[in-house]
């Protein structure tokens, strides 16, 4: 157990340095540079400033610079935020996008493999058709067209909630959690309806009808635990769902998280900050599918750890 | 065999002749009693054929303010069924050229990157041995990046525009199309008619140009059919951002992104695009799920 975690941990090192790699050349590569946008300058003014952002030297030295500064959770300065450095932006917004996150996350799991178990055990009912129709309407409306449409019934409509914002208090996250979960609920009911219905039909489950155990009872201890498998498997790339949703959800919110930060930061050219955040994403997304690996290898006794 | 030989084997006890079956013809038989994916299919139809001809019909141009009609909501009366947005433009002859855009960059960065995807699995799968392993090594990582976010970081190196979004999103949506297409050469490189080329003498790119790729076309038709929706689902997602299409051009995610901030008093700029939007996605989706459920033989 302890080596198939090392080995993992040492296969996510090659991606994790692709992450930062390619960030740092294709940054690189992106026109104009980071004081452009100053006044005309003089030549020595110019020649300090990228002297003191290491800017002269060779680039496989920057590169080396800066790969050692993330090893240290140092991404640099923020080049428009000046007074800031890009880890001071991304630890103050990262605690907000956790904690819709997780909730969301939560939320979607729980009543996703509910909704999924539900319309399983009532397969080509009128139940499982209107699970699966919510299910398809939460694919394939976007985010970014129902995050607005909840702000126009709740918040402007009706006036239960925030319209958007944050203090930090619950009414300002109803809302942004709603709207990043529906999508992930409808995914993860339309996976686990799927499973289940195979789980419901394989032979352990007919024994343990057979011998006279009780639906409920067969249900949860021998049905589920088969049919979850795959819907343990999806909460990685789920991570990966909430986190891009994030973006959309703090625009449309106006909620101080890291997806903001990104957003402002890519219209604003500000290349540290959005490199330091694609990176901190990359890390947050390889963590998630580490967990989710090693869960899985705990619940499953078919994969091995040689 | 001679012609009259192979006309033998059609020809049934009772003298009639049956026609053959092709997979093609079988599988569409096989879509075409697939209700919802054919009611996905005219639904598109409708919106394609509108998006296409709806600008030279209609007597409103996209981009022309009338000050006169400012925000008026949808109504018949007056011609502008969609209503106008706040600078009074008619938002229908608007979503249909947003729609344009919207369409345009999901058929053409799908087209990008089935293009990249086949050539990259076939030429992996094909050479096999250390050729492979490097090549699927590198789609294993570029697998586990965050895949909008390096859509963003490359536009912003490409500059902002409809065709660094093309290039963007094709240069990396191509992983899975590779995959599957390295499963498929994999399975065919064996087979009697790549060793009776190969002892002709056929060059390797010349086999998996002629005889590799064209035997793949079946499932990538399939995935291609997913890309198409996801395609457009980032481009909206990038436009919505503020990081996509820009003005004075305008696609589905940009008219969303006005939509949502004149939402408190007009509502119908965010709801007619949004519809537009998920109408497409929608049918899109079915007829994926019926190609899918038509021509992959695993789920039968």
């Amino acid at each position: 157990m302890l080596r198939y975690l090392l080995r993992r941990l040492l296969v996510s090192i090659p991606t994790l340095f692709a992450i930062i790699a390619i960030s740092f050349f294709m940054i690189r590569i992106a026109p104009g540079g980071p004081f452009d946008a100053n006044r005309k300058a003089t030549p020595e003014v110019m020649a300090n400033l990228n002297k003191a952002y290491h800017l002269d030297e060779p680039l496989p030295e920057q590169f080396g610079r800066y790969l050692w500064g993330v090893l240290h959770l140092d991404f640099g300065p923020s080049f428009k935020y000046r007074d800031y450095t890009v880890s001071e932006l991304i630890f103050r917004g990262f605690p907000i996008s956790l904690e819709i996150g997780l909730w969301a996350m939560l939320i979607s799991a729980t009543i996703g493999i509910f909704l999924g178990t539900f319309a399983a055990l009532k397969q080509n009912s009128a139940w499982d058709y209107t699970v699966m129709t919510i299910g398809m309407t939460g694919i394939a409306i976007p985010t970014f067209v129902t995050a607005p449409i909840y702000q126009l019934i709740f918040g402007l409509a009706l006036g239960w909630l925030p319209v958007a914002g944050w203090d930090g208090g619950w009414q300002h996250k109803v809302l942004p959690i709603l709207a990043l979960s529906v999508p992930n609920i409808a995914a993860i009911s339309r996976l686990t309806r799927g499973s289940m219905i195979e789980s419901l039909r394989s032979n352990h489950v007919r024994t343990a009808r057979a011998k006279g155990l009780g639906v409920r009872l067969t249900v949860t201890r021998h049905a589920l635990l088969g049919g979850l498998l795959p819907t343990l498997a999806y909460l990685g790339p789920a991570t990966a769902g909430i986190v891009t949703g994030s973006v959309v959800i703090e625009r449309a919110f106006a909620i101080p998280g890291i997806g903001r930060y990104f957003v402002e930061a890519a219209s604003n050219r500000d290349y540290t900050l959005v490199m330091g955040t694609v990176i901190f994403y990359g890390v947050l997304i390889i963590i998630a599918n580490l967990i989710v690996d090693l869960m899985y290898s705990l619940v499953d006794p078919k994969v091995r750890y040689e | 065999m001679s012609e009259a030989a192979f006309e033998l084997i059609h020809e049934t006890d009772h003298g009639a002749t049956v026609a053959g079956r092709s997979k093609l013809k079988d599988g569409f038989g096989r879509m075409r009693r697939n209700k919802m994916a054919m009611v996905g299919l005219v639904v598109l139809a409708i919106i394609v054929l509108a998006c296409a001809f709806g600008p030279f019909v209609l007597p409103f141009d996209p981009n022309q303010s009338d000050f006169d009609s400012i925000s008026i909501p949808p109504a018949f009366a007056g011609g502008h069924i969609f209503g106008t947005d706040d600078l009074g433009r008619d938002l229908l002859a608007r979503v249909l050229e947003g729609g344009r855009t919207s369409l345009l960059i999901g058929v053409l960065a799908t087209i990008v990157a089935i293009t990249i995807g086949i050539s990259y699995g076939s030429v992996a799968g094909f050479f096999g041995g250390a050729v492979d392993t490097v090549m699927m090594r590198i789609v294993d990582v570029l697998y586990s990046l965050p895949f909008l976010f390096f859509v963003i970081m490359l536009t912003m190196v490409l500059g902002r525009g409809i065709e660094s979004i093309l290039i963007a999103i094709g240069a990396l949506l191509w992983l899975t199309i590779a995959v599957i297409v390295r499963g498929q050469t994999l399975s065919l490189k064996h087979k009697e008619f790549i060793e009776a080329a190969r002892a002709g003498g056929m060059r390797p790119f010349a086999i998996v140009r002629q005889h590799i790729i064209p035997n793949t076309i079946g499932p990538v038709i399939v995935y291609a059919s997913l890309l198409v929706p996801e395609v457009i689902l980032g481009e909206s997602f990038l436009s919505y951002l503020g990081l996509g299409v820009q003005e004075p051009q305008s696609s589905w995610g940009t008219l969303i992104d006005g939509g949502a901030q004149a939402m408190d008093t007009a509502p119908w700029q965010l709801i007619v695009p949004g519809l537009f939007l998920a109408a497409t996605l929608f049918s899109l989706n079915f007829i994926a799920d019926g190609l899918r459920d038509a021509f992959d033989p695993k789920d039968r």
